[in-house]
């Protein structure tokens, strides 16, 4: 097992976690847990409102970037963490 | 001074008449340009129209207007100084005065329209809409078009008019503008447009250009083999593993950040819906909509099978009775049966050992039957009245005759009562009394025998109840509140007396039941009530010591029922829309879970409550004609041989506290 596997079977085994999504900068899916309808549709939002945070903290302060971004909704928790070639993010089930 | 303000007008008229021209003619140009700005922004196209007003009045002109409304122009300021900010003041200033050219009440407001001068504030009011337009113009294609090009060269402009430190610029552009302008307008503005135009045109290429470039990325997936190159990268891997126990630190952190210290855990409750929560909702909107739930019974049989009796609702020529029968394990809302009368129905039963009946007292003092089975004719029975109300093609309905004998109030309460080879129906109505029908023959009843209070006095019932397994002794409650105890065979063939009357209550009886769980310990003795003093009491027909009161509804209490598994829990449904679940082992001072039906400040009145057979589901009827059915936790209904005794140990208590209350009070 690689690594890279490792690491996301580690993750994934961690309390409530229920879905994984790696994605390079562009947004083309590396690797991902859960279902590719589900992958897609999460990519293509998750992308965006990443976008649109990361840009709306350098128009704030251009010498700032986001780091990490967590969002807590009824159902789940969605954790994004942008970095310079990936994002990953993690779905996280609160109940 | 009137001459000299026709003057002006005349002024103001021609200049009017010059700018229209340029607008025209720039109107012109621009749609042979931009054809496929069908609905640009009007915010956008204002914008426009400023710079093109700012363009085409060169500054000579400027001074020329200035000087006509009496300001002398300072030409100094455009020629001597370079003082940008006041020229492009002055020049930004001559936009509303342009504009409110078109005003008549300008000439006599020509004043005050020059102290406007300090109207600082109205360019950096253009500076403004001027940086809003900039952000639609990276956000929006559309409008990125063409729209935005001559706006982003208006607001650089404007940059750097703000810009001390872009001096040299601006005088540069200022030029240009203002003093380049021996051109002819048009020649100007169209050789500016053009400019732009181009512009704007490379950029919008770009734009898409780049746009279509991502849009392919999208679309196609990384490669496999991609994907592996990618997974065995160490520098990716770093970053990834990095990123990797950030979230796995976030998911650790098991924190609640949504605690709330200040909450009332009273509150909590009542809005959890941990112990509570609502399932389905049971309706139809030809038949239960604007009715009061009156009655709701399960049948024996089919544990699914809930026959839930309608009030009459308020449009005429529907059937003023009506009860729907639903199958409650279904995952859709599903109807069985539904039948009719033309009677309103008060009360609904499932004859408990012939399944396919189903038994309905009406305000008439009649009892309906109906009989759901195809080939009811085989039924060897003779009835009176044959008339058949229609409602599945199934069903046909009887009716029992209006006798003397019989009620002749409305019937409030229908049981069937007894075993299998030696059972009864009865039926309570509202004037007290009592009949017994043998089910397979409703022409007369088998007894009917009115109910005397302890003084004598016909007693106005409302409610009744037996005991499980019980068929001769029952108790009553009345309109004044007292609860009835009697035995049905009494000597007497025309009086039931009352053996014992609890007092307690002070208003209306609204529901009384007998416990319904059996299990080690037999709690058959008990029975409970709900009035509309808004108490719920507790009695048992063993021990008058042992009686309690709760008193936590903020209404009218108008139903409680036991629950038929745990024996130490019951629901109970107040006038209000709340909905309390009691578990009398874990609080009797109040009910472990509590639930408001109804949006926010909505009040659904809760007529009647029922539970399903095996003790998971509540069903609350309403009077807009819907049945609410809630789930109900576990711990309700999956329970331990131990809630017996602990239940027996809290009665025990309860009796104690009581005895211990009376010796003081003596």
């Amino acid at each position: 097992m690689s690594d890279f596997e490792e690491t996301i079977r580690r993750l994934q085994s961690e309390k409530g976690v229920v879905g994984i999504i790696v994605v390079d900068s562009a947004g083309r899916v590396i690797h991902s847990t859960i279902d590719s309808d589900a992958t897609q549709s999460h990519t293509a939002f998750l992308q965006q409102l990443c976008e649109k945070t990361k840009a709306s903290i350098r128009e704030l302060d251009s010498s700032n970037d986001l780091t990490f971004l967590r969002l807590r909704t009824k159902k789940n928790e969605i954790m994004i963490a942008p970095d310079k070639d990936h994002v990953i993010m993690v779905i996280k089930d609160l109940s | 001074m009137s001459t000299t303000s026709e003057q002006r007008k005349l002024e103001l008229d021609r200049k009017k008449q010059k700018l229209a021209e340029l607008k025209s003619q720039r109107k012109r140009d621009e749609e042979s340009r931009v054809q496929n700005l069908l609905r640009a922004p009007t915010e956008n196209g204002n914008a426009q129209n400023g710079a093109s007003h700012r363009q085409t009045l060169s500054s000579d002109q400027v001074e020329e207007i200035l000087r006509e409304v009496g300001i002398s122009a300072e030409p100094t300021i455009r020629e001597e100084s370079p003082a940008p900010p006041r020229g492009a003041h002055s020049e930004n200033h001559l936009d509303p005065m342009s504009a409110s050219a078109s005003h008549p009440r300008i000439s006599s407001l020509l004043s005050v329209d020059l102290e406007f001068s300090s109207v600082q504030t109205a360019s950096t009011d253009n500076k403004d809409s001027a940086i809003y337009s900039k952000g639609t113009q990276t956000d929006d294609e559309r409008i990125s078009v063409g729209e935005f090009s001559l706006g982003s060269q208006e607001f650089d402009y404007d940059d750097d008019m703000i810009m001390p430190i872009d001096h040299g610029q601006f005088r540069g552009r200022a030029h240009s503008h203002d003093q380049d302008s021996p051109l002819p307008y048009n020649e100007e503005i169209a050789k500016l447009l053009g400019q732009t135009k181009h512009a704007d045109k490379t950029l919008t290429r770009q734009d898409t250009e780049e746009k279509k470039s991502q849009h392919v990325q999208t679309v196609q997936p990384l490669s496999d083999e991609e994907k592996n190159r990618l997974t065995l990268d160490p520098e990716f891997l770093d970053s990834f593993n990095r990123s990797c126990k950030v979230i796995g630190r976030a998911l650790n952190e098991d924190i609640d950040i949504f605690i709330n210290y200040t909450k009332d855990p009273y509150e909590k409750a009542v809005t959890s819906d941990d112990l509570l929560h609502l399932a389905q909702v049971y309706y139809d909107e030809t038949w239960t909509a604007k009715r009061l739930v009156t009655g709701m019974a399960f049948s024996e049989h089919h544990s699914d099978l809930l026959a839930v009796s309608y009030g009459p609702c308020d449009v005429p020529n529907e059937p003023p009775g009506v009860i729907v029968v639903w199958n409650t394990k279904s995952k859709r809302i599903t109807a069985e049966f539904i039948v009719y009368c033309q009677s309103e129905i008060q009360s609904v039963a499932f004859a408990r050992f012939h399944a396919h009946l189903l038994l309905a007292g009406c305000e008439s003092g009649q009892i309906c039957v109906w009989d759901n089975r195809l080939t009811s004719r085989k039924l060897p029975i003779n009835r009176v009245s044959f008339e058949s109300y229609y409602c599945d093609s199934k069903v046909i309905h009887f009716q029992s005759p209006l006798t003397t004998q019989a009620h002749t109030q409305p019937v409030s309460c229908l049981a069937v009562v007894g075993t299998k080879n030696a059972h009864n129906f009865v039926s309570l109505s509202r004037d007290g009394k009592i009949c017994s029908w043998n089910v397979d023959n409703l022409t007369q009843p088998v007894d009917g025998k009115e109910m005397m209070a302890k003084d004598g006095k016909p007693a106005s019932a409302t409610r009744m109840s037996f005991p499980i397994g019980e068929m001769q002794t029952f108790v009553v409650g009345t309109d004044t509140g007292d609860i009835l105890a009697a035995s049905r065979n009494g000597a007497d063939p025309t009086i039931i007396k009352t053996d014992v009357c609890y007092k307690g209550h002070n208003g209306t009886l609204t529901g009384i039941e007998f416990h319904r769980a059996s299990g080690v310990v037999d709690f058959s003795h008990l029975f409970i009530s709900s009035s509309h003093d808004w108490t719920i009491k507790l009695w048992s027909t063993k021990d008058a010591n042992l009686k309690f009161s709760f008193e936590s509804h903020p209404d009218l209490v108008l139903d409680v029922a036991w629950s038929p598994v745990h024996p130490a829990v019951f629901a109970s449904v107040d006038a209000d829309g709340n909905i309390f679940v009691w578990n009398l082992n874990e609080d009797v001072e109040g009910p472990v879970a509590r639930l408001r039906a109804g949006a926010e400040g909505e009040t659904v009145y809760m007529n009647k409550l029922i539970w399903s057979t095996d003790g998971k589901h509540v069903f609350v009827g309403d009077d807009e004609g819907r049945v609410h059915m809630y789930d109900v936790r576990e711990s309700l209904y999956v329970l331990k041989s131990e809630e017996w005794n602990r239940f027996a140990r809290v009665l025990s208590d309860m009796k104690e506290s009581n005895e211990e209350a009376e010796k003081y009070n003596l």
